[in-house]
Formats: structure tokens, sequence, C-alpha cells
């Protein structure tokens, strides 16, 4: 085999590295640029605020959006207590025995199942068990229980950055557990808390495998009013429109991806910013 | 000379971690308003011993420990841990200030213990009482909130202390306050320490041999988790009677 010099190896090494990289963000590049150049002269506000037309061929996404605007705000109100409780107790005072390792097993594992197995569970539990019926209260639930492990996982790295120090100082003083809990590791946490959260608040706001059974409809001809009525979401419009319908205007297809990648992206910029600001007023 | 009421007591105390015996069958006196230093060399069960005394070590599920220490004739393993941590402040051996203004600093532990006056003035007060006491409050008087974290070490570890004083403790436990610190701001906080020694009793965990014979009444030598020698600091220094305590003061050890 040829032997290279170490300064060409070197090269070489870099250059294999850098190639990576950019197969890592070429299709990123090419995916938005392409929705954009198709989709962009379908988005207006028009577009945005008004209902569909001529059997969704025309006219607006409006119900898309407040669906899934209001499916994700549901599933937030539930996941995030639930989930940051459940990392304080795991973090904080669970005491290192099988059950709670157990959990932690679970909860890693929990974040590993398909997203199209917890739309089953959801059709199961919520939907037909509980009767709670196709509605954006199952869709909620189904997404809250997907993303727990998410929020409860993140939540404790945020929970664990606080240094162990901070606490040993403030029990030392005679403080409880749960004032030190609450006034020295939570504030500190927070942060790391709340930009994880909004993450996962983006990620959940695409998947349609959880709410296609639970809380999507194929076609709503007036917006939601109850927790308890069906809704169009984003994701699953977008793949009706895509697939099940003839004859239907690309510029609207992609406007339609276009409006979901940039409620995403506009949640994860949020989070990038909030994380940004809360790192420079961060004293240690 | 008379002898001083004992404050703490400690009996056959022996203390595990996971099985392996890091302080064995120690027995103890230490007297109201005195300095108690502890040398030796690491691993030879100084901190431990610390821990134990204000039950940090509490925490930790590989620790188990056996006997007795009484605090005031009462035994410290059957009394409610905060109230403890209350009477038997502890300073660690890294300054550690909470993410928070200087004031903040001081009246957070008497606002969360619900000792702290309700109004402004009386917490003022009790900052004002703590910083004097640590002396630390002149150099700090104009920038009470400014970052804690923004001071020099020596000011944040006369901070630690100043925070302790402020939940008005019994005892004081020194976990080699100074090994972070350079000689001039170790003066300052040896100076703090002699001048808390009429309010309070103090406990000195050191690897400095010499901080130990400037600040202490008594000195206890620990060496392989048991305790070889405690005497006055004087006596111990002069006249050690064990030759594993001469070998250690005299840097012959090793």
């Amino acid at each position: 085999m040829m032997k290279l010099s170490p300064k060409l190896s070197q090269k070489f090494s870099f250059f294999i590295l850098f190639c990576a990289t950019m197969l890592a963000i070429i299709p990123v590049i090419i995916i938005v640029s392409i929705i954009i150049k198709n989709g962009a002269s379908a988005v207006s506000w028009e577009f945005l605020s008004s209902m569909p037309k001529d059997g969704m061929r025309a006219g607006g996404i409006l119900p898309a959006i407040i669906g899934t605007l209001s499916i994700v705000a549901c599933a937030i109100v539930v996941t995030i207590p639930i989930g940051v409780c459940a990392a304080i107790y795991l973090n904080e005072y669970a005491k290192d025995n099988l059950l709670t390792r157990i959990i932690k097993l679970a909860i890693v594992n929990l974040a590993g199942i398909p997203s199209v197995v917890y739309g089953l569970f959801g059709l199961g539990v919520f939907v037909m068990f509980l009767e709670l019926g196709v509605s954006i209260i199952s869709g909620a639930l189904t997404l809250s229980i997907m993303e727990l492990p998410v929020i409860v996982t993140t939540a404790r790295g945020a929970l664990n950055s606080v240094p162990q120090s901070f606490r040993e100082a403030s029990l030392a003083l005679g403080v409880s557990r749960w004032q030190t809990i609450r006034y020295v590791v939570l504030p500190n946490a927070l942060p790391g808390i709340l930009t994880g959260s909004i993450l996962s608040i983006a990620r959940i706001s695409g998947e349609t495998a959880p709410i296609l059974f639970t809380a999507a409809a194929f076609y709503v001809p007036h917006l939601p009013n109850t927790v308890f009525d069906q809704v169009m979401a984003l994701p699953y419009h977008l793949y009706i429109i895509s697939t099940q319908i003839p004859n239907m205007p690309k510029n609207i297809i992609y406007g339609t991806a276009l409006v979901l990648l940039m409620l995403v992206l506009s949640m994860s910029l949020i989070a990038i910013i909030a994380r940004l600001y809360f790192r420079k007023k961060r004293k240690w | 000379m008379v002898k001083q009421p004992s404050k703490i007591q400690v009996e056959k105390l022996s203390c595990y971690y996971n099985d392996k015996c890091v302080l064995q069958t120690l027995s103890l006196d230490i007297c109201k308003n005195e300095i108690l230093s502890i040398i030796g060399p690491s691993n030879s069960g100084k901190t431990t011993f610390l821990r134990t005394l204000n039950r940090m070590n509490d925490f930790d599920h590989n620790y188990s420990r056996k006997g007795m220490v009484f605090l005031d004739e009462e035994n410290i393993f059957h009394m409610n841990m905060e109230k403890l941590r209350m009477r038997v402040g502890m300073l660690f051996a890294m300054p550690i200030p909470l993410p928070m203004t200087i004031y903040e600093n001081i009246i957070y532990a008497p606002k969360r213990l619900g000792i702290a006056p309700k109004g402004k003035s009386g917490k003022d007060a009790i900052v004002e009482r703590a910083l004097k006491d640590a002396s630390l409050w002149d150099e700090v008087k104009d920038r009470l909130n400014s970052s804690a974290m923004k001071m020099s070490g020596g000011q944040q570890q006369r901070l630690c202390i100043a925070r302790i004083l402020a939940v008005n403790p019994e005892v004081i436990l020194f976990d080699e306050p100074c090994s972070g610190l350079d000689p001039i701001s170790t003066a300052k906080v040896e100076e703090t320490m002699r001048a808390l020694k009429k309010k309070y009793t103090i406990i000195l965990v050191t690897n400095n041999v010499k901080q130990a014979s400037r600040v202490s009444d008594v000195t206890a030598f620990f060496l392989m988790s048991r305790l070889v020698e405690i005497n006055k600091t004087a006596e111990l220094f002069v006249s050690p009677k064990e030759k594993e305590t001469e070998d250690y003061i005299t840097g012959r050890f090793g």
C-alpha cells in the first residue's frame, strides 16, 4: 500500500471530513430551496387565513394551521409540567435502586419507539377506550405520551448541568432539599428546560403518524370549537393534497410544505435565541 | 486551666464507604469557643469526619456509620437534619457563591429557613452584621447588589463564611478553606476565623500544618483512618507524643 507523508495524509483526512460535513448539509439546502422555489408563489396572507375551496384545490389552509396549533398547544400544557416534575423526581429525589434504573432505561427506550406505534396506542386508549373520539384532545395526549420521554431526558440534562456544589452549599446551610431545588436548582436549570421544551414542540408539530388515527380529519369545513372536535392538521393535510387529490395545483402543495417548514423552523429559531439570551445572562 | 464545657462529644464513631472503613472508632471532645484543627494526609478520614458532623454524607448511599456524636448532649443522628445544619454550618474547600447578588447570597438561608425579619431594614441589618463578622463589609458595602460570582476567590470564601454566620450557627466546620487561596487571602480568612472563635466553636480541616499551628487551640492528627494524637496545639507541635505525628509535622513523611 502507498504510504502518504504526514502532511498529505492530514490534507486527505481533512478533505474526507469536509466532504462528510457537506453531504450532511447539502440535502437540507436542496430540500429547502426546492420548497421555497415551488411554494413561495402560493404563500400569501389569504393562503394563511382562508378556508380551502374547490375540493381543497384552491383557497387557503387556515383550518390545518389552527388544527396543528391547537393540538400542539394542548400537548404542551399536558407534557411540560408532567415531564419537568418527573425529571425533578428522577434527578433529585429518586434513590439509585433497581426500580429507578428500570424507569430510566424505559424512558430512554420509549424515545426509540416508532411514532406510528404511538398513533395506534392513542387510537386504542384515548379514541376508543376512553371514548374521547378522534379529536384534538386525543391527538394531543398521544403526542404527549410520545414526547414525554424526550422532555424528561432534556430536563434531566438541564438539572444535571447545575453544579452539585450549589446544592451542597444550600443544604449545608440547613435549607431543605425541596427549597434547594425550588430556589437554587430550578432557576438555574430553567433556560435548559425551556430550550429543550421548545425544540420538542417543534418536533411534535411536524409529526403525522401519531395524529393520523387520533385527531386529523381529511376535510373539516369549519374551525374547531372545543378540544373534542376533529381537526385538519398541516402534516396530514400535506399528505392528502399530495397523494389523494387529483389535479392538485403544485404550488399549493409546496406552499403548504413551506408553511409547515416555517412553523417548525421558527420554533427552533426561538429556542436558539432563547439559549443565546440565557447563556449571556448566566452568571456561572 | 479551667476545663471548658464540651460542645461536641464524639463517641466511638466509625465511618464506612462501601464497607471500607474510612474512620475507625474515633472518640474526642471539642470544647466551646475553641478552634480544633485536624491535620493529616489525604485519605486519612478528615473530611469524612467533618461531613459526618453536619450529616452532609447522609445523601451518599455508599456511606454508613456506627457510634454517636453529641452536640450539647443531644445525639445529632437523631436530630432533624435541617435543624442540625442550621446549628452546624460548613464551609467547603472551594468557595461556592450561589449565582445571585452578594446581598441575596447572605439573606438566602435566613429567608428560606424563615428566620429573616419581615422588613427590609431588618434584612439589611442581618446582611451587614454577617458581612462585618466575616470582615468583608468594607470591601463590598457599595456593591451589595452586584453578582457574587464577580468577586475574587478570597472574597468569595469570606462571603461563604458570612452566609453561614447569617444563620446564627453554634459550630462552624471549615474543610480546607484556604486550599485555593493566595497567602494574603489566606491570612484574611485565618484572621476571620480567630475573630469568630469568640462566638463560635470551630473545627478546621487543613492540609497546611503551619495553618493549624497558627490558628488553632487544639490539634488532632489523623492517619490512615485513625486518630493518632490530640493535644493542645502548643504542646503537640513542640513535643508530639507519637513518632508518626512528629514525622508528619516536621515534613519527614512519606
